[in-house]
């Protein structure tokens, strides 16, 4: 009995999965076409990418919301620079450098003046929202045809680059936060900072390295998410700040874990986008993709969470 | 003589109001077992906090095997082999045996990832080496049973390859079969040249394993001798070391109004007779780990029973449960106020009318204000809580004075039965009396008191009737005005006082 239950808890975001991939299949003939697929794949991959970094500050027992504010501003100096003929790669360095400071700060205020994260980087969001403000005169920043958009959105045998690195970030993420001795560490410092300094595991490095390489993770995700709309967008960041938190902690509950991890987040991302993808080609009404969204979750927390007894409490 | 493998030489630390340690020398021959004991406050674990390198001694020398320590950090003590267990265990609930025993030393393979295979066959190395082979290494250390992760704790910590290892209390929490297994892994590791110091509150298990042991009492170190060459009556006088004040309050009662009673109440108490009467203030004495806690928190429904009955006004309970025991006008005070007593960031006035918030109530829905604020204000001045005003957060007050506020709480109740988990911790004299002059005054208008204590002085002191508890049992009740505090010590700490007499 309490085997089934676990593998019900253990599976549910499988089975799930391909309940919808079928009905849709059903519904929608062209669902099953391989552009529609590919391109499924590609609509999860900027939220799958930043849910990564969230979950990985989530394993070091804290949490950062301040990529809504770093992703747009990221964003525009990744723009703006090209824009100045910078090139395609000392602007990205640049921005990716930003992203690392930001995530320093973070980190430092946290692990060392002992501010609560959750406060701390929600009003980071806000300080980054109005520098980007400030950065862009409040205009959207695009770079025309400044940078080649094959470069991430091409194909490579077929496959969009963007997903062929997607799905490589995910193998390399997953090993590292399962299968090395950081992973192991961050973990443990996540769960419990006092038994793991008395295990010698020193928790303000972990967590400022947990911070940092979210942070570093953001910046890809801005790198992408700019690319994709060819410019840096006042809106890009807090459309994303709900359906992120959403990937990262629904994918708590996947695979019977209980605790933050990369492949739920993937899972989770992939299953936002089908829902997506799917409303669209229906044609469906514009309220059904969100009310689907909302059933579709609920269940899949629930059959996550089947014979457990006690109130799960999400710690932030 | 043989060599010493830890040499502390003349030990001074100083707290805020308290000279903790006045002066101890404690030495530990390579290769023995070591029992260390004391009374609650005698400074024991002042001691073994400056011997893993969390606090740093006024005055003082360490020296393990020989070399002086100048320097110590928690790691570094590590590094020079010595391993601590302590009682909270410190292991990641999360993470399985295997992850939990090598976190920090992980092994990894040539690509640097984790080696499962490897530190899955060290794991079970490790724990073979204590004669364990009945533990999972894959499951989560959460899914394991105290005793089992006890196990592991040690196995842990003699995977550091430690030349002395310290064990803080380690059979508190361990039942019979599961001690007796801790002590032949312990006599192992004796033949392995591992040198052991070893915190007890139990005489029987200093008796079993221990070559020599060194008494702390009030922050001196008042004797060290071989095991057998001091008797357990001796032992106890050492640690006790004084007359106490007679106790002022103790009457005999007439047992007219029985209030509780618990029948072969099972659980994580064994077998638990105890009678509540209206009037009295019933001392439950034991040592910490004897399972007083467990005790009340059945009484209380929180933890569940396993066989038994209770009984309030000679009333069978049908349902055990919080809720029941409230509405049958039981209270408990429990002995981890901040965790489970107090609602830190709100008001004194909102924690101490949160229990009995009905009888506030002016119509069905609203509380009346006036109401009670104006009771509010009586409590805090009926027992001399200090703060400038009820709106303080109780997390700014002193100890003593949130101990006052979890006490006023339940006084706003209709409760006649006051279960009281260690009130006195951490509270100064005055609060202690005026603590004490509550709980008989409450006894006077007829409720029944169970006054839970692990410090046989103030039990002695203050009840009218003592109970002694060891290991989840009651073994005798007691006349406070008849015993001596070596009598209810011998017991407590699970010796027969008829013994060598």
């Amino acid at each position: 009995m309490k085997t089934a239950k676990n593998a019900v808890r253990k599976n549910a975001v499988f089975g799930i999965l391909i309940i919808l991939f079928l009905t849709f299949a059903f519904l929608k003939p062209s669902f099953l076409k391989v552009d529609n697929l590919l391109n499924l794949l590609v609509q999860s991959t900027i939220l799958g990418i930043v849910g990564f970094g969230l979950a990985i500050i989530m394993m070091a027992g804290e949490i950062d919301l301040s990529y809504a504010g770093a992703i747009p501003l990221e964003g525009a100096i990744f723009a703006n620079l090209l824009q100045k003929d910078m090139g395609v790669w000392p602007s990205l360095g640049v921005s990716f450098l930003a992203g690392i400071t930001i995530s320093l700060v973070i980190s430092q205020l946290v692990t060392r003046l002992k501010l609560v994260s959750y406060v701390t980087t929600t009003s980071m969001y806000f300080l980054l929202q109005g520098i980007w403000y400030a950065y862009t005169g409040g205009e959207n920043v695009y770079f025309k045809e400044k940078f080649n958009r094959d470069l991430i959105f091409g194909s490579l045998a077929g496959i969009p680059k963007i997903v062929i690195f997607f799905l490589l970030l995910f193998v390399i993420l997953y090993f590292l936060t399962e299968h090395t001795s950081f992973g192991i560490r961050l973990r443990a410092v996540g769960e419990d900072p006092e038994a793991a300094k008395t295990m010698g595991v020193n928790s303000i490095t972990y967590k400022t390295a947990g911070f940092i390489l979210g942070g570093f993770i953001f910046a890809i995700g801005a790198f992408f998410s700019t690319a994709k709309m060819s410019g840096a967008l006042a809106t890009s960041g807090a459309n994303m700040l709900m359906p992120v938190m959403t990937v990262a902690f629904v994918g708590q509950t996947f695979l019977g874990m209980g605790r933050p991890n990369i492949p739920g987040v993937f899972l989770a991302a992939l299953m936002m986008a089908m829902i997506d993808n799917a409303f669209v080609l229906m044609n469906s009404p514009f309220w059904a993709v969100p009310i689907a969204n909302g059933i579709i979750l609920i269940l899949a927390i629930f059959l996550a969470n089947v014979g457990k007894r006690d109130i799960i409490q999400i710690k932030l | 003589m043989a060599d010493f493998i830890l040499e502390m030489h003349d030990i001074k630390k100083h707290f805020p109001g308290v000279q903790a340690l006045k002066g101890v020398d404690f030495n530990v021959h390579q290769g023995e077992i070591h029992a260390l004991v004391g009374q609650n406050g005698a400074g024991k674990s002042t001691l073994l906090k400056i011997l893993a390198g969390i606090y740093i001694p006024e005055q003082g020398s360490i020296k393990v095997n020989g070399t002086e320590l100048t320097k110590w950090n928690p790691q570094k003590i590590i590094d020079m082999g010595i391993s601590f267990i302590y009682q909270e265990l410190n292991l990641i609930q999360s993470m399985t045996v295997t992850q939990n025993l090598f976190i920090g030393s992980e092994s990894r393979n040539a690509l640097g990832l984790t080696d499962w295979k490897k530190m899955r066959a060290r794991a079970k190395d490790a724990l073979a080496r204590i004669g364990v082979m009945d533990i999972d290494v894959n499951v989560p250390i959460r899914d394991l049973t105290v005793a089992k992760q006890q196990l592991v704790a040690i196995a842990r910590a003699l995977a550091q390859n430690p030349k002395l290892l310290v064990l803080d209390e380690p059979t508190s929490r361990l039942g019979f079969e599961d001690s007796e297994k801790l002590f032949e892994i312990l006599k192992r590791m004796q033949r392995e040249n591992i040198s052991i110091i070893y915190v007890s509150h139990r005489l029987s298990e200093i008796y079993r394993i221990a070559d020599r042991v060194t008494v702390l009492r009030d922050g001196k170190c008042i004797i060290t001798d071989q095991t057998k060459a001091i008797s357990a009556h001796e032992l106890v006088k050492y640690m006790v070391g004084k007359d106490i004040q007679k106790n002022k309050f103790a009457q005999v009662k007439d047992h007219r109004n029985l209030l509780l009673q618990s029948t072969h109440l099972q659980g994580r108490a064994n077998n638990v007779d105890l009678s509540i009467y209206g009037g009295e203030v019933l001392g439950l004495v034991g040592t910490v780990g004897a399972g007083k806690t467990e005790f009340v928190r059945m009484l209380f429904g929180i933890e569940s029973l396993s066989g038994g009955t209770i009984e309030i006004n000679e009333k069978k309970l049908k349902k055990i449960t919080p809720t029941e025991a409230i509405a049958n006008g039981m209270a408990l005070c429990p002995e981890d106020r901040k965790y489970h007593g107090l609602l830190l960031d709100n008001s004194i006035q909102s924690n101490i009318t949160l229990a009995g918030l009905r009888n506030f109530t002016t119509s069905r829905f609203f509380t009346s204000v006036q109401k009670e604020r104006d009771i509010v204000i009586k409590l805090v001045h009926r027992l001399h809580i200090a703060t400038p005003s009820i709106e303080k957060h109780t997390r700014e007050l002193s100890g003593g004075n949130q101990q006052k506020v979890v006490l006023a709480k339940w006084l706003c109740t209709t409760s006649k039965i006051f279960i009281f988990d260690e009130p006195t911790v951490g509270v100064d004299v005055q609060g202690k009396t005026e603590i004490y002059n509550l709980m008989h005054e409450l006894a006077d208008n007829g409720a029944g008191v169970l006054f839970v204590t692990s410090d046989v002085e103030e039990g002695l002191q203050v009840c009218d009737r003592i109970a002694v508890m060891y290991k989840g049992s009651i073994l005798t009740e007691l006349d406070p005005l008849k015993t001596s505090i070596e009598e209810v010590s011998m017991f407590a700490m699970g010796g027969h006082p008829d013994e060598n007499r």
